[in-house]
């Protein structure tokens, strides 16, 4: 019975409320994810609008096309766009649309705090772009504000900069304690957590270390404002005030790597297996993995500190504990190809992305164990190096595993498929573009080129920072490709059906796209691969003629 | 797949710049040790993975079978686990090994008082110059003498700078409050560059390092010039 109800999807019985308000007072957790989907990805452009920028200003020595002011403004608010405005909620993003659906409930656990928190997404990226129209301009101290520089930064634009962070904070703190409720109060009969989808046990692990980290940064944050406004002094270099706030810091911004990082771990796992027709080799180790890599991400923040001045012992163990975080990691990328391993393994677009992923998060994971090891650290840490290896990794999950999500998710979300051939093209211009961009910083930085100058008088860097900049514009042009095939095959893309993919998680049970109440019905939940069960069911039934 | 966009393919750049001191040359080890190793891990497994894409690629007119359904393997698991942590023991015990050359000055080191500030470093000799209390004659050029290790006490009067000079040694934050403490000896002479490291606002990228070794001879005739003046 069920499985007649899978090959005929279900028709949406409740036709969804259209219109401008619709949208704006809605509280389903499916149109709040595309709500983000499309922030996330207007400030994806903006950030990479402002990258563009940069290249431009350093494809050769002595270059003026931006000052040295609106310079520091650019990748003050290109990171920071990057982090808090695009990777972070584009998992919510993905999140918000996936995680009811793959758990098999009708909605989020609260669907009016998780409207608030998209409106809070939204009005925080407002406030603070806004720093751009007062007199001051726009947060100029790097994304990390580090005082007492963040404290001179002269003008509000880095205290919008901070209100801004504030409202976002908040928005991703409700967003992560809604996915934490909904997924353990929530889940369909037979979903136990043994069972759950790879990405929504990412998104909890996500939403965890959230709620953990978020209420640091935010103080830390509340103290530069106080410092920066009201004469406080918590940051006064007499009580070492610079130091402790790059504690307090990292101690939030390196467990937000995993934030950003372990989602993308999800989409990789859920698409692997599907497009590699084999089950996920080794599910529970891919979770304990996920849960040791989140713990492991709340002992390392001194690694990026290892210049400012800290004992031998203390350098010591922040170099081990990094070190350690590479034996997870490790093994996520051995399951991930033990699970391709003698499979049947279809390239359609997310798969293409999903392979590139593995192969460029272990060249940023390998830079990592360069960073982790201190006496080369304080070669090449502040360095391109350093850039290099942080795109590597935090580049390549927005750009590989989110794009590549987005292709395996899109069907689902918009009832089309979209243009594969054009995907398939734009993928290799992006592989191609993306390497060009940042693999030669890793031999700027080691060659002495330090990260975040405006301009540098070095010819001999002139090289590897013009195959960059052209990188730069390949990369963007097959960002632009994507963009346009997702805007484009809304209109002209083939329809797509229930499970275009042969998927396995219940989300591929209902209709593409699902109606408002999700699912009409439920298949029986007896492994972590519902939809998998019920076709080898039915292949069973028509071989004895049941 | 794996290609490396526009791999640095001769090895003279993909390495430090040439170390022109034990500090450096000691840093310099480490990284060609992970190097090595890092290398050869991403050629197995990066091997692997593009292996495995290859020749499990569905072809036209392979027969729809099924794949095994393995849901994984206890042994493998567990041996892939624990290869990494091997091979990052091996790597932490030799760092472990040389770090004292990376960070420790020996005690006859002659001193040098960093001072930063926006934008620029200036130096005052310290105790074993033989030029104690004076600045170099262009304050913001360092001068040393070959073959003596340097003990750098590094302040700053503003905010945060960081002093690298890449072909001497490590890299040392200037943070406003507290002396940090780095070390180099130049094992020749000449001229050596760098520039702040750490983001210190509009004129970061102006903020360049100078540091002329000179021979001992020629250290000598130039303290005494300094005690004169």
């Amino acid at each position: 019975m069920a499985t007649e109800a899978h090959t005929a999807p279900h028709a949406a019985s409740a036709r969804p409320a259209t219109g401008a308000w619709s949208w704006v007072t809605t509280v389903d957790h499916k149109r709040i994810g595309i709500m983000y989907l499309y922030t996330t990805f207007f400030f994806f452009a903006v950030g990479g609008l402002m990258a563009l920028a940069i290249r431009l200003q350093l494809e050769h020595a002595n270059n003026q096309v931006v000052s040295a002011e609106s310079y520091d403004r650019l990748f003050t608010m290109h990171g920071t766009t990057m982090i808090f405005l695009f990777v972070v909620p584009v998992m919510a993003a993905f999140g918000n649309y996936l995680v009811p659906l793959q758990i098999g409930a009708r909605d989020m656990a609260f669907p009016r705090l998780n409207a608030a928190s998209f409106w809070l997404l939204l009005f925080g990226g407002m406030v603070m772009y806004s720093s751009f129209l007062w007199g001051g301009g726009a947060a100029d101290a790097g994304w990390t504000a580090y005082p007492p520089l963040s404290v001179l930064s002269p003008g509000h634009g880095l205290d919008l900069w901070i209100v801004g962070l504030h409202i976002l904070g908040i928005s991703s703190l409700i967003g992560a304690i809604n996915f934490i409720c909904t997924i353990h109060n929530m889940r369909a009969p037979g979903m136990r957590l043994t069972r759950m989808p790879l990405f929504t046990w990412a998104i909890d692990v996500y939403s965890i270390m959230i709620v953990i980290a978020g209420p640091v940064l935010a103080g830390a944050l509340t103290m530069l404002l106080m410092d920066r406004n009201y004469g406080t002094s918590f940051y006064q270099p007499a009580t070492h005030g610079p130091i402790l706030y790059q504690h307090l810091f990292w101690f939030y911004s390196h467990p937000v790597v995993y934030v950003m990082a372990l989602p993308g771990f999800g989409m990789i796992s859920e698409i692997v297996p599907v497009f590699s027709r084999k089950p996920l080799f080794g599910y529970k180790a891919l979770v304990y993995s996920i849960v040791a890599i989140a713990f492991l991400g709340f002992l390392v923040w001194g690694h990026h500190m290892f210049a400012v001045g800290f004992s031998t012992p203390l350098q010591i163990w922040f170099m081990i504990a990094s070190m350690a975080i590479g034996v997870p990691t490790g093994v996520k990328i051995f399951n991930w190809i033990g699970t391709m391993w003698m499979g049947r393994i279809r390239f359609e677009p997310p798969m293409l992305y999903a392979v590139a992923f593995i192969g460029l998060f272990m060249i940023g994971g390998l830079s990592g164990i360069f960073l982790a090891a201190f006496p080369i650290d304080l070669y090449v840490t502040d360095s391109y190096f350093v850039v290099a290896h942080f795109h590597y990794v935090l580049g390549t999950v927005p750009v590989f595993a989110v794009l590549g999500g987005l292709h395996y998710w899109y069907p689902k979300m918009s009832g089309r498929m979209l243009d594969r051939a054009l995907a398939v093209r734009a993928f290799w211009i992006i592989f191609i573009g993306f390497n060009m961009t940042f693999f030669p910083m890793h031999d700027l930085g080691l060659s002495g080129m330090p990260r975040r100058v405006s301009t540098y008088t070095n010819n001999a860097w002139d090289t590897a920072n013009l195959i960059s900049t052209i990188g730069a514009f390949v990369l963007g042009t097959g960002v632009l490709m994507v963009l346009w095939n997702c805007i484009h095959s809304l209109r002209v893309g083939r329809i797509a059906p229930a499970d275009p993919w042969g998927a396995n998680s219940l989300e591929w049970y209902t209709s593409s796209p699902p109606p408002p109440h999700n699912f009409d019905e439920l298949p029986p939940i007896r492994s972590e691969r519902p939809l998998y069960d019920l076709r080898r069911e039915a292949a069973a039934t028509a071989v004895t003629g049941d | 797949m794996l290609a490396f966009g526009a791999a640095p393919a001769a090895a003279d750049t993909a390495t430090f710049q040439h170390p022109a001191g034990p500090a450096s040359h000691a840093m310099d080890d480490i990284y060609r040790a992970v190097l090595g190793v890092t290398m050869t891990i991403f050629v197995l497994v990066g091997g692997w993975l593009l292996y495995s894409a290859l020749r499990f690629r569905v072809k036209r007119g392979d027969p729809d079978i099924e794949p095994p359904q393995v849901h994984g393997s206890t042994r493998l698991e567990l041996g892939w686990t624990l290869a990494p942590v091997l091979v990052l023991v091996a790597l932490s015990a030799y760092t472990l090994a040389n770090v004292g050359t990376v960070k420790d000055a020996p005690g006859n080191a002659m001193v040098v008082n960093v001072k930063a500030q926006q934008f620029s470093f200036t130096y005052l000799y310290g105790a074993n110059s033989g030029a104690s209390g004076k600045a170099p004659s262009t304050p913001s050029r360092l001068v040393v003498p070959v073959h003596t290790p340097v003990k750098l006490y590094v302040r700053s009067i503003d905010v945060n700078h960081d002093w690298w000079v890449p072909a001497l040694g490590p890299k040392i934050d200037a943070i406003p409050g507290q002396t940090n403490t780095d070390w180099f000896e130049a094992d020749e002479t000449g001229t050596f560059t760098g520039q702040c490291a750490e983001f210190c606002g509009l004129g970061h990228a102006t903020m360049t390092i100078t540091v002329k070794v000179v021979s001992k001879a020629d250290w000598n005739a130039y303290t005494a010039k300094l005690q004169r003046t």
